[in-house]
């Protein structure tokens, strides 16, 4: 892993205060000037994104979740290069993206990124195995060679057999399978993800988020994810970024957002939440002595894993392996912390 | 509010052309342009013509020397295959665009193109059309990626090709003729002309509609600016490109065909126009036929090619070279045989399938039968319909037409019965359909050929107002003007009123027929493959029949447009009835609408705009009528273009050309506008039909 | 030095000429009526004896002129000298198009009429007949005047001025086309409708159809179309059916020239030749080469001309 002169792991991937506006007479200028992003609308300009800073970090799966006209698809295509952003820095290893020229920026696309879109982006033309040879083609990369890296990739998400057919005669879940091997073929080091399981059926997009953790668990690419599915950005990030109008609201892990989130918009999110499947039994198990004859458990247990045996017991020993700690936790804490969530909808409600 | 101030409009409007019809022997020169301060323009053109045709006359000579070669080359390879092998190739083209269906189609279409004798003549059109059809692809499609490209270059192309689209053929036949010389290139370059610019729409349409995803997903891939447009933008815009190359072959053949009237190719255009000539009903018809086959062949061949599933191509599939194999060994078989078998290089006179006179006589056994029944309908259409819009209510209704004269008493109860017809709408809170009626009952009533010319100006640029904006308003205005100053007005005016006739019974009868289709899947069987016909024949053939059944004049030149004009009013009826949105139909059911009712206030009002866009169409189709309708003696802006043609006079004809494109698009501004507001209102989208 | 100077002159000559090389066959316009066919094809028959190659070019009977003019076609021997437009005298004022003489048909123009039309109206032929029965010809259009269809309006307006001229009780419709006058006189027959039509001759549709025209006044000399009365009325002045070819068509094929200067057909042999083609389903080409078989007397002459 490489390292930034303080000795910090350095980011893969920096977005340093990026902000893409829209309008007539909308640049640089208007940010130099410190303006807010209320101001700047109120001057008749479109805020697509305001002041945008987070750090992606190598083989980490970093998940952008926001509503629609949140500006994370805006912010994706900045980091991609797809939209011009207004001001700030894109730093890829150290180099700023933005400062790359035209030549400088294809040649990182052939060879450091991928992308993944919601509607697929697949070309209508191309069979499978024609679609996901495309960037290699591009490159000028041989017929033989090109369609052999091409079928390689095409076994690893699982298409094999598939390889003539064309996008229409292939289901929702088999052409984003397609998409994610085009943006696989190049072996890139960093992968955007713009909500590439929106478009499925419930049934398949878990399919597919898990299929996904399972590549990413062999590959260990950079991710940036794109979602407006508060879960699946549960189920699958290791940080995660909410966007409202444009500006990051808050940057954490998963339940760092749901124990502690930063406003209500986000507490909203966390409504919805299944509380005993995110809430493990360290985050809420309080520093009281393990009566006896308590079965203990590891800290990274689910709360719903426990239900059972509190049904029928006070309380259940905790048990963080890596600290040592070990604390105690009862029904009675189990109640306490659901009912935070449940409070706050009643709040909302009222 | 709105409602009220449109209202208002119409109210004065209508006072206006009251007021006009009224003192219309005070308006002078307002209600009847003087001749002398005619705009001479055509003196001018001709002299303008004249020095250009004599500056670079030899430059595009040279062109037409260059563009005889291809034309040479495809008929002499059409010509030296024997038509068996012909055949056989067509046929497998068919087969793989569009299966066999297609294939056993093409083959019978071809084996009565032999069999009736003018397989050499349909060869060389054909000819034309395979030269002139890649190069109105290959013109129209960078035109288009030009405009896709520059959104000047677009503000530039798109009314050009209006223009192209909406001046008849006829009117730029002469400038071809005296630019390039007489020959197959008049042909060319009039079929290249009027081919390009479908092309054009469908590329312009096509790579805009790409989706911004799959270019991204090209950029991503590392995709250098020409490689996105050629290998993303374009392959992904193929199928609208693929229709492009549908319309612009359709467009090339009915020009093929129009400018046979030049002569030179020896083509099939030729055979129809001179059997017509004739009066020869039988065989124009049968030479029409050809035509319409071989539009008919092409058409689903090239559609078909479009909407091809894909699993059929890969050209590297070695079952796919053996058959091409298979295929140049049975053409060459076929050609070496020829040379032995007479039969299959020409077939001989004397086994020639001849029809025509049986037709003829049946026809004519069929006028004489029935003429008392005929003449009855032409003389109710004429003296109830045709005249009373023509010239008026005040000059139609006489003694001899009507019983009775158009006495002051009659006028009186005229007027009464109009003004009860509009109170009882007013009274019934439809204030604008009262307003609009008294408007008509008041132009019924002057007529439409009589009107002062700033009172009918003042109706159609209202009306463009109203519906298309300031913008349509001033181009409405510019165009009358036009019509006005050029000396053009009053042929312009029964081209109006023959136009207008033709298109209002095109349209009720149509939009009647399309309802039925769409409602009853025999009817629809019934109706398609005659609509089919009417549309790809020649429109020279109707003529004939007409002719001989109701006799030369204006009766005959309005059925002949509404024979042509009404196909689209059903196709657009139909289509859009047939493709409303499911859930609204099966909401309406469970309402608890009868049949009628969800027809009425249902389906009827949400198919609108495709209604009003077949509208559109309908009054194209029978604008471009009108040019024919003149070869049976109709006095409007179409014979003022033959005039031009005939009498080698370039300036005549083409301020005629120009003063129909001028009405075509000012029509086609308001309908289309029409169609768009109705499309806004109910949130959809309608796509014009190929 | 002579040798030299022929070789340059022929040069020039072939510049000249421009396309005019001597395996150019020579190009006969090719109408669309079967009339002019007949004569192009046995023009085009005889000029083959004289070792020509010759090749049909179907050409409209306006735009044949700009072909002519151009060189594009060389040939055309039945050319009708009335409604032509600007384009025709143009050409033969600067030279481009250069008239050989007249083909020998008597072409004739005026109303035509079925014959049960004298008994609608027995005063006929005699034009003064159509002051008192005109009502005869009426339809509900034109009623109380008569129904007479003129040319196309791009023909001219002739007929339209001789009603005028003559104060004659009919009502002017224009036809159209020659197709819509055909068809509107063959329906017209068909039904025993009455009818009375503006058309010309020699034409085939009087080798079919029985039809009788309108008589004037015996006048002497050409009649003055445009300055008769009631009185002197003699109807419409002959138009001319010329033979012409392109400008450099006599140097090119001189002989060629000079049997088509030769050659003359008249209306009895061109009318019957018609009939065997419109009727009798012969092809031109046959009725043609027929004629040229059995009349070697009367072409012998133009060829020997040529010689």
């Amino acid at each position: 892993m490489k390292t930034s002169p303080a000795g910090d792991p350095m980011p893969k991937l920096s977005c340093r205060n990026v902000w893409k506006l829209y309008g007539p007479a909308a640049d640089k200028s208007l940010i130099a000037q410190g303006m807010t992003p209320e101001q700047i609308r109120d001057a008749g300009h479109i805020v697509a994104s305001a002041d945008v800073s987070f750090d992606v970090m190598e083989g980490e799966i970093f998940v952008i979740m926001g509503l629609s006209g949140s500006g994370k698809s805006t912010i994706v295509r900045c980091l991609s290069r797809l939209v011009e952003a207004t001001s700030g820095e894109i730093l890829l290893d150290g180099e700023d993206l933005l400062k790359a020229s035209s030549k400088e920026l294809i040649d990182i696309r052939r060879h450091k990124m991928g992308m993944v879109f919601q509607s697929f982006g697949l070309m209508p033309h191309l069979n499978v195995l024609e679609n996901v040879a495309f960037p290699l083609k591009l490159q000028g990369m041989g017929a033989k060679e090109r369609l052999e890296h091409a079928q390689r990739v095409v076994n690893l998400v699982g298409l094999e057999g598939r390889e003539h057919s064309y996008p229409n005669q292939l289901s929702g879940g088999q052409q984003q399978r397609v998409g994610i091997a085009r943006s696989l073929a190049v072996e890139p080091e960093v992968w955007f993800l713009d909500e590439p399981f929106s478009a499925l059926d419930p049934l398949i997009r878990r399919q597919m988020q898990d299929e996904f953790l399972r590549l990413q668990s062999e590959l260990n690419k950079s991710i940036v994810f794109i979602t407006h599915d508060f879960l699946e950005a549960l189920r699958i990030a290791d940080r995660m970024a909410i966007m409202k109008d444009g500006e990051v609201v808050q940057i954490g892990r998963p339940v760092d957002l749901i124990l502690n989130p930063a406003n209500d918009y986000v507490r909203e999110f966390t409504n919805d939440v299944p509380w005993e499947l995110v809430l493990t039994a360290g985050d809420i198990s309080s520093d009281r002595p393990i009566p006896d004859g308590i079965k203990t458990v590891d800290a990274s247990a689910g709360v719903a894993s426990l239900l059972p045996y509190l049904a029928e017991n006070d309380g259940i020993g905790v048990e963080n392996k890596e600290s040592g700690e070990r604390s105690y936790l009862t029904g009675r804490d189990v109640i306490a912390a659901l009912a935070t969530g449940v409070q706050t909808s009643d709040t909302e409600e009222a | 509010m709105l409602r009220d101030r449109t209202v208002f409009t119409w109210g004065m409007l209508t006072l206006f052309v009251a007021l006009c019809i009224v003192f219309a022997d005070s308006l002078g020169p307002l209600a009847e342009y003087p001749k002398a301060y005619f705009l001479p323009l055509t003196d001018p053109m001709n002299a303008a013509m004249r020095s250009f045709v004599e500056a670079f006359g030899t430059i595009f000579k040279g062109i037409a020397w260059l563009l005889d070669w291809p034309i040479f080359v495809a008929r002499t390879v059409y010509a030296y295959l024997p038509w068996p092998a012909t055949l056989f190739i067509v046929c497998w083209l068919a087969y793989l665009a569009n299966g066999r269906g297609l294939a056993i189609f093409a083959g019978v279409s071809m084996c009565y193109m032999v069999v009736i004798g003018y397989w050499p003549e349909t060869m060389n059109s054909f000819a034309l059309v395979t030269v002139s059809v890649p190069m109105a692809v290959i013109v129209g499609f960078f035109i288009g990626a030009w405009g896709f490209r520059s959104a000047r270059a677009h503000r530039v192309i798109m009314p050009s090709l209006d223009l192209l689209q909406t001046i008849p053929a006829f009117a730029y036949l002469l400038p071809i003729l005296l630019l390039f010389g007489f020959g197959a290139t008049v042909g060319l370059v009039a079929s290249v002309l009027f081919a390009f610019p479908p092309m054009v729409r469908n590329t312009i349409i096509g790579l805009r509609g790409v989706s911004e995803e799959v270019i991204e997903a090209g950029q991503m891939s590392g995709a250098t600016k020409r490689q996105l447009f050629w290998n993303v933008r374009v392959p992904s815009a193929r199928r609208q490109i693929l229709l492009g190359i549908n319309q612009a072959t359709m467009a090339s053949l009915s020009m093929v065909i129009i400018a046979s009237i030049i002569g030179g190719t020896n083509d099939i255009g030729w055979e129809v126009l001179s059997t017509m000539r004739k009066a020869l009903f039988g065989e124009s018809l049968l030479a029409g036929l050809v035509i319409a086959l071989m539009a008919m062949i092409l058409d689903r061949m090239t559609w078909g090619f479009a909407n091809r599933k894909r699993e059929l191509a890969g050209a590297g599939d070695p079952n796919t070279r053996r058959s091409w194999q298979i295929i140049a060994g049975v053409v060459f078989g076929l050609i070496v045989l020829a040379q032995f078998i007479p039969i299959m290089k020409e077939w001989p006179r004397e086994w020639r399938w001849e029809p025509g006179p049986v037709m003829n006589d049946a026809l004519q056994d069929f006028t004489v039968t029935y003429r008392l029944a005929l003449e009855a309908i032409k003389n109710f259409s004429f003296f109830f319909v045709m005249l009373p819009i023509k010239l008026g209510l005040q000059e139609a209704v006489s003694p001899f037409t009507w019983g009775f004269a158009m006495s002051p008493l009659v006028t009186g109860l005229y007027a009464l019965l109009v003004f009860a017809i509009c109170g009882v709408a007013w009274l019934r809170d439809r204030q604008l359909i009262a307003v609009v009626l008294a408007l008509l009952g008041i132009c019924l009533y002057g007529g439409l050929t009589n009107m002062p010319w700033i009172a009918l100006s003042a109706i159609f640029v209202t009306l463009a107002w109203q519906v298309g904006g300031r913008n349509l308003g001033l181009w409405t205005v510019a165009g009358m003007l036009f019509l006005v100053l050029t000396g053009i007005w009053e042929p312009a005016t029964t081209s109006i009123y023959l136009c207008g006739v033709g298109v209002l019974v095109s349209f009720v009868v149509g939009s009647a027929i399309g309802v039925a289709a769409s409602e009853n899947d025999t009817v629809s069987a019934i109706v398609r493959p005659v609509i089919d016909t009417l549309q790809t024949m020649p429109p020279f053939v109707i003529l004939i029949p007409f002719v001989m059944i109701f006799r030369i004049g204006e009766f005959t030149a309005l059925l002949a447009i509404i024979a042509y004009a009404i196909v689209p009013a059903i196709r657009y009826t139909e289509y859009g009835l047939r493709n409303l949105p499911e859930e609204t139909i099966e909401a309406a059911t469970m309402i608890g609408s009868s049949r009628l009712q969800r027809l009425w206030q249902v389906k009827l009002p949400l198919a609108m705009p495709s209604i009003m866009l077949g509208l559109n169409q309908t009054i194209m189709f029978g604008i471009s009528m009108l040019v024919i309708t003149a070869l049976v003696g109709s006095t409007d802006l179409g014979q003022q273009i033959y005039v031009g043609l005939g009498d080698g006079d370039f300036g005549v004809g083409m301020i005629a050309g120009v003063g129909m494109a001028v009405i075509a698009m000012i029509a086609n501004g308001i309908t289309q506008n029409a169609s768009k507001n109705m499309q806004r209102k109910l949130g959809m989208q309608v796509d014009e039909l190929a | 030095m002579n040798m030299r100077r022929t070789i340059a002159a022929s040069a020039i000559a072939l510049m000249a000429t421009q396309t005019a090389a001597l395996a150019d066959p020579i190009k006969i316009a090719i109408n669309e009526w079967t009339g002019q066919h007949l004569s192009a094809h046995i023009a085009g028959n005889l000029i083959e004896k004289l070792g020509h190659d010759v090749e049909y070019v179907t050409a409209g009977a306006v735009p044949q002129f700009a072909a002519i003019a151009d060189g594009s076609l060389h040939f055309q021997p039945e050319a009708w000298d009335n409604n032509v437009g600007d384009i025709f005298p143009d050409a033969v004022a600067n030279g481009d198009i250069v008239i050989v003489g007249d083909l020998g048909l008597s072409p004739l123009e005026g109303w035509l009429y079925p014959p049960y039309m004298e008994d609608a109206c027995p005063g006929l032929p005699s034009f003064e007949a159509l002051y008192d029965c005109a009502q005869a010809f009426a339809t509900s259009e034109t009623f109380p005047n008569g129904r007479l269809i003129t040319y196309p309006a791009d023909w001219g307006t002739r007929s339209i001025d001789v009603i005028e001229k003559l104060d004659l009780p009919l009502k002017p419709i224009a036809g159209g086309s020659e197709g819509a006058m055909i068809a509107e006189f063959n329906a017209a027959v068909a039904a025993e409708q009455p009818i009375i039509m503006m058309f010309w001759q020699p034409h085939w549709i009087h080798a079919e159809v029985d039809a009788n025209w309108v008589e004037w006044n015996p006048s002497d000399g050409p009649c003055d179309e445009a300055n008769q009365t009631r009185e002197n009325a003699c109807g419409f002045t002959l138009a001319g059916v010329k033979k012409i070819v392109s400008r450099d068509f006599g140097e090119t094929w001189p002989d060629a020239m000079k049997l088509i200067e030769a050659m003359s057909i008249d209306n009895e042999t061109q009318n019957n030749l018609i009939l065997e083609v419109d009727q009798n389903g012969v092809s031109v080409e046959g009725a043609a080469a027929k004629w040229v078989a059995e009349n070697e007397d009367i072409w012998g002459p133009w060829v020997a001309a040529a010689m």
